[in-house]
């Protein structure tokens, strides 16, 4: 009974988001984008909830896994009674052409089951060797997990002070969301994090390939899925626990809902697109670059637009959804973390010590490496994706979320080199160490762009 | 009758060719965790990483619940690797490098000049490995 209950409470923050998404107007996604959404939506606001029960002197961790499961029963309610309130939009028209079964669509499909296949053994024999992940799995994220597990109630304060934990700094999604399923489950079993990584890894190859299936077709959707499965990068970074490839989820699905606000300009896109933008902030620092980056690209389209008094609304409604976990991240920065190495560095003196020449062409030469291979011998997906581009043609007018999100995941790569620049660590290692997986971050957000260049632009529907 | 292929059929064919090479990139990784995987299971093992982990949590009992561990390393092997994974096996207990705590957790072979088995200041309580041993301190 016990363990049925924890299953369910485990499983309660998907299938909340799960049926709001189908339920509102962001149905026009289509039922397996929801999906994702929801999985990545689920994880993060959980982590938002679990770390704020956290902070509450609760008389047991039965009390506080009751209160927590009151919460997400709640929801879940909610959620069940609005929808029998509301009328039910009709879903959106997706103006596609009719697919028939086509050589390539066949080899598309063998490719995704291939590659899919490949990806999932290199998953599961990675997770066989090495269960407690790579070494920023226990070094960076678990250990903080099994402070917030096995420190209930006050000795989890102890990684956060003097001297506080390594990298203690870094926010507290994965984390948060660890120990919450430890502590439902009853121990700490490496299951969690392995299937934490693994929902996460498969929700970023559903959403890029079934979102463009929408916007598109089958095919180009399922050469966008095969294209991420047979990056060496994810498949070595997808069972590694660490928080990179949720990373990579939460901003896909940012651009993917800032996409379905464009289109089909329903307030709830605007608000789901801020949290998901709010969340990678919570995952890992780069989300603090990556919520202005995206905010501004936002203001530049919304003012391009003006369309009506309320031409704003879109950026506002999108900080108002980022709002939430900006508050957790902020509370967490302010009352907890201990400065960044990066940016307790900063001095006028280091910093025109490492803005030079050499250090530019260093940091941009192994970018082009890595943007090149993507973890590859010879040549990796982006250039392959450059490839199809060129020869199938981009849309006379592209999508305008395509060129936005381009233009947004170019001014993160500019931000990443000016950390990089920055940074007071030796730029050789830091590079070695890192690059890498800083790349995968911005990789399915890429690979969804740069197919959807082909996609018309699609003028927006009325607003319910 | 001639067959036409549309730019995107030739994009998407060309596409789908070339992931031939990224994909070859993961097949090395795929077979030797495999390779790991079946040698595991012949010599019916835990993984390294599990054994590793399950050694330094049966250090638990020989330690305070909550507080400061020190961690000290003598021979050749890296301390950064020792700190991090005993951080993670005994957590929520601080590990700090340092011999200045009230329990020590010494890596390396007892025998170096620098262990702690050669300081009158502390007395061995457990010793689970040849090269792990954990020391408490007698005098402050």
């Amino acid at each position: 009974m016990m363990a049925v209950a924890s299953a369910l409470a485990a499983i309660a923050p998907v299938l909340a988001w799960y049926l709001l998404l189908r339920g509102c107007a962001t149905r026009a996604l289509g039922p397996m984008v929801c999906f994702g959404a929801a999985a990545g939506l689920g994880l993060g606001t959980s982590s938002l909830i679990w770390w704020t029960l956290i902070q509450v002197p609760f008389p047991s961790a039965s009390t506080r896994l009751f209160v927590d499961a009151m919460v997400w029963t709640t929801l879940l309610l909610g959620v069940v009674v609005a929808q029998r309130r509301r009328t039910t939009l009709p879903p959106a028209e997706h103006t596609r052409a009719p697919w028939s079964l086509s050589p390539v669509l066949v080899a598309a499909t063998l490719a995704v089951v291939v590659m899919g296949g490949m990806a999932a053994t290199t998953f599961a024999a990675t997770s066989i060797a090495s269960p407690h992940g790579s070494w920023d799995a226990w070094a960076v994220w678990n250990v903080r997990a099994r402070f917030l597990f096995l420190g209930i109630p006050t000795g989890w304060r102890e990684a956060f002070s003097g001297p506080p934990i390594e990298v203690a700094d870094y926010p507290m999604l994965v984390p948060a969301a660890i120990a919450r399923l430890w502590t439902l489950v009853g121990f700490d079993t490496v299951l969690v994090p392995i299937g934490v990584a693994a929902m996460c890894a498969a929700a970023v190859v559903l959403v890029v390939g079934t979102s463009l299936r929408r916007h598109l077709s089958p095919t180009t959707g399922l050469l966008a899925a095969a294209l991420l499965l047979a990056s060496p990068a994810f498949a070595r970074w997808a069972p590694s626990q660490c928080a990179d490839v949720p990373l990579s989820l939460y901003m896909l699905l940012t651009y993917v809902l800032v996409a379905g606000g464009m289109e089909h300009r329903g307030r709830s896109f605007w608000l789901l697109a801020g949290l998901c933008a709010g969340l990678t902030a919570w995952t890992k620092n780069e989300g603090i670059v990556f919520v202005p980056i995206t905010c501004l690209v936002i203001a530049v389209w919304a003012w391009h637009r003006r369309d009506g008094r309320l031409w704003w609304r879109p950026l506002a409604d999108f900080a108002l959804g980022a709002a939430p976990a900006l508050l957790v991240v902020t509370a967490f920065k302010y009352s907890l973390s201990p400065p960044n190495l990066i940016v307790d560095a900063q001095s006028s003196a280091h910093v025109s010590q490492m803005l030079t020449i050499e250090r530019l062409v260093q940091i941009l030469t192994a970018l082009g490496d890595r943007l090149w291979f993507s973890g590859a011998t010879t040549v990796g997906i982006l250039p392959i994706l450059v490839a199809y581009l060129v020869l199938a043609g981009p849309a006379r007018r592209p999508a305008t979320p395509a060129v936005l999100t381009l233009c947004a995941l170019a001014l993160m790569l500019v931000a990443y080199v000016g950390v990089y620049m920055l940074t007071p660590l030796n730029l050789a290692w830091q590079l070695s160490t890192s690059l890498e997986r800083v790349v995968l971050q911005l990789t399915p957000s890429l690979v969804w762009a740069g197919m959807l260049l082909r996609a018309p632009t699609v003028a927006a529907r009325p607003s319910a | 009758m001639p067959v036409r292929l549309s730019r995107h059929t030739l994009a998407a064919g060309v596409g789908l060719a070339l992931l031939l090479l990224p994909a070859s990139a993961v097949l090395p990784m795929a077979e030797w965790n495999l390779h790991i995987w079946q040698r595991l299971r012949t010599a019916n093992r835990l993984s390294p990483d599990m054994g590793t982990d399950m050694a330094y949590r049966d250090l638990a009992p020989h330690l305070p619940a909550r507080g400061v561990i020190g961690v000290h390393e003598v021979g050749e092997s890296t301390e950064r690797r020792l700190f991090f994974r005993l951080q993670y096996a005994l957590a929520p207990r601080k590990i700090v490098v340092t011999r200045e705590a009230e329990f020590v957790i010494e890596g390396g072979p007892a025998s170096a000049p620098a262990s702690l088995t050669h300081d009158p200041q502390f007395t061995l309580i457990a010793a689970p490995e040849a090269d792990l041993r954990v020391y408490r301190r007698l005098t402050r």
